[in-house]
């Protein structure tokens, strides 16, 4: 369970009102991870949305199994109250990037997805208010994946002169 | 065909009741497009989510400076799917330029300002819609993603035939499992496509399977159950599922 007070700072849950954000906290709880622990890792089966409660997480995908995440390629870093982990309430139902705990260690919220969803059914105000900055948050992680992409494409254009 | 039955037919509305999608019907504007013609460019001011009714439109991620091109295709999107979710949020500007394929295309363009206040009024509607929202644009960010892994071409590819029969006949529940076992095994040599009618309707929802060197095969009578069989034994295994066998070749 973690403190309405703090649900209310993700952005994810920054519409909810005080009864509705009870309910999601039933469905939360805090954890520590210190620097450079792997989260989730891209292609896993989600059961958890997260939010970062302190510290800094870091996103990035096409990295070797066991590497390093510098060695990846980073998409995007998160700070306080940002979310990540949407795969979990998204079909398939696969993580698309990995994540891990970046800096000197940090403190997440993970939401359990199962609860989630449940709550959603039975009340789908808070199904379209969460899941509308949902649809923020992939928003911005495309709009990062695609500067990434750009990025890449034009450095190999380069390349090839 | 009046915007109401179209709408019945439409993957994103099929969760709503008769009175729900009456409601998101007097928001829809109905337009066509040529081959060739674009619906609208990456970096457009979004005002609007289209759904395609009729034909085929290319999804193109054209890098800045460069002209359009066909091999910038990302996705390219059926009847009855969603597009133009980036309306609904922050920067409000569409991420990809959508091309209509083929000959020719229809739309239903529906305006955002409509859809938010229908979503306010009803959350219902609201979550229903923003739910599959985010189900296309997570599809969106996996081709991204696909398209600069360089993958090596599909040796396996798996097509669900969705037209109107197949929908009808239970064919959205088997491309759901498809999809579910292709993402447990993560191979990048199967390839999931959604296609057109077969001209077999009695015997939808048809699958084919193609593996390169093999004549494609074609199943019948398909149900999520059955199509995780078929996925398990054929396509992993190489086993043609005779019980279900439609035709070969």
């Amino acid at each position: 369970m973690v403190d309405t007070d703090i649900l209310r700072q993700v952005e994810v849950f920054q519409d909810l009102g005080f009864a509705q954000l009870k309910a999601v906290a039933e469905h939360c709880e805090a954890r520590d991870l210190s620097a450079g622990e792997r989260i989730f890792s891209e292609g896993d089966e989600p059961v958890s949305l997260y939010a970062v409660l302190e510290g800094e997480v870091v996103l990035h995908w096409g990295l070797a199994p066991g590497r390093p995440a510098l060695e990846g390629r980073t998409v995007t870093t998160l700070g306080k109250h940002r979310t990540f982990g949407w795969s979990s309430l998204v079909p398939p139902r696969k993580f698309s990037l990995s994540a891990e705990c970046a800096g000197t260690g940090c403190r997440v919220i993970r939401v359990d997805r199962e609860g989630l969803l449940d709550l959603f059914e039975k009340d789908p105000e808070i199904g379209y208010l969460v899941m509308f900055r949902v649809l923020e948050v992939v928003s911005a992680r495309f709009l990062a994946l695609q500067e990434e992409v750009a990025r890449r494409r034009g450095s190999d254009i380069i390349n090839r002169w | 065909m009046s915007v109401l039955e179209r709408l019945e037919e439409i993957e994103i509305f099929k969760d709503l009741t008769l009175d729900q999608r009456r409601a998101i019907g007097a928001g829809c504007e109905e337009q066509s497009f040529r081959g060739g013609e674009r619906l609208f460019a990456e970096g457009e001011e979004a005002a609007h989510l289209w759904v395609l009714t009729e034909g085929e439109v290319d999804l193109r991620f054209d890098l800045p400076g460069r002209s359009s091109s066909p091999q910038n295709t990302i996705l390219t999107v059926g009847r009855g799917q969603a597009l133009g979710w980036s309306s609904l949020v922050p920067p409000y500007e569409y991420k990809l330029s959508a091309y209509c394929a083929g000959e020719s295309c229809t739309v239903l363009r529906i305006e955002k300002q409509f859809l938010l206040e229908l979503f306010n009024k009803d959350p219902v509607i609201g979550y229903r819609i923003v739910r599959f929202l985010n189900s296309v644009a997570s599809l969106h960010f996996q081709q991204l993603q696909g398209s600069d892994r360089r993958l090596p071409p599909a040796i396996t590819t798996v097509t669900v035939h969705l037209a109107t029969c197949g929908i009808a006949a239970g064919a959205r529940e088997v491309l759901m499992a498809l999809m579910e076992e292709a993402g447990r095994v993560n191979r990048q040599d199967i390839e999931v496509k959604r296609g057109r009618c077969i001209g077999q309707c009695k015997t939808e929802p048809n699958v084919t399977v193609e593996i390169s060197g093999e004549d494609p095969v074609v199943y019948q009578k398909m149900t999520a159950e059955r199509m995780r069989e078929v996925f398990q034994k054929h396509v992993l295994d190489g086993e043609v599922q005779a019980e279900y066998l439609l035709h070969r070749g």
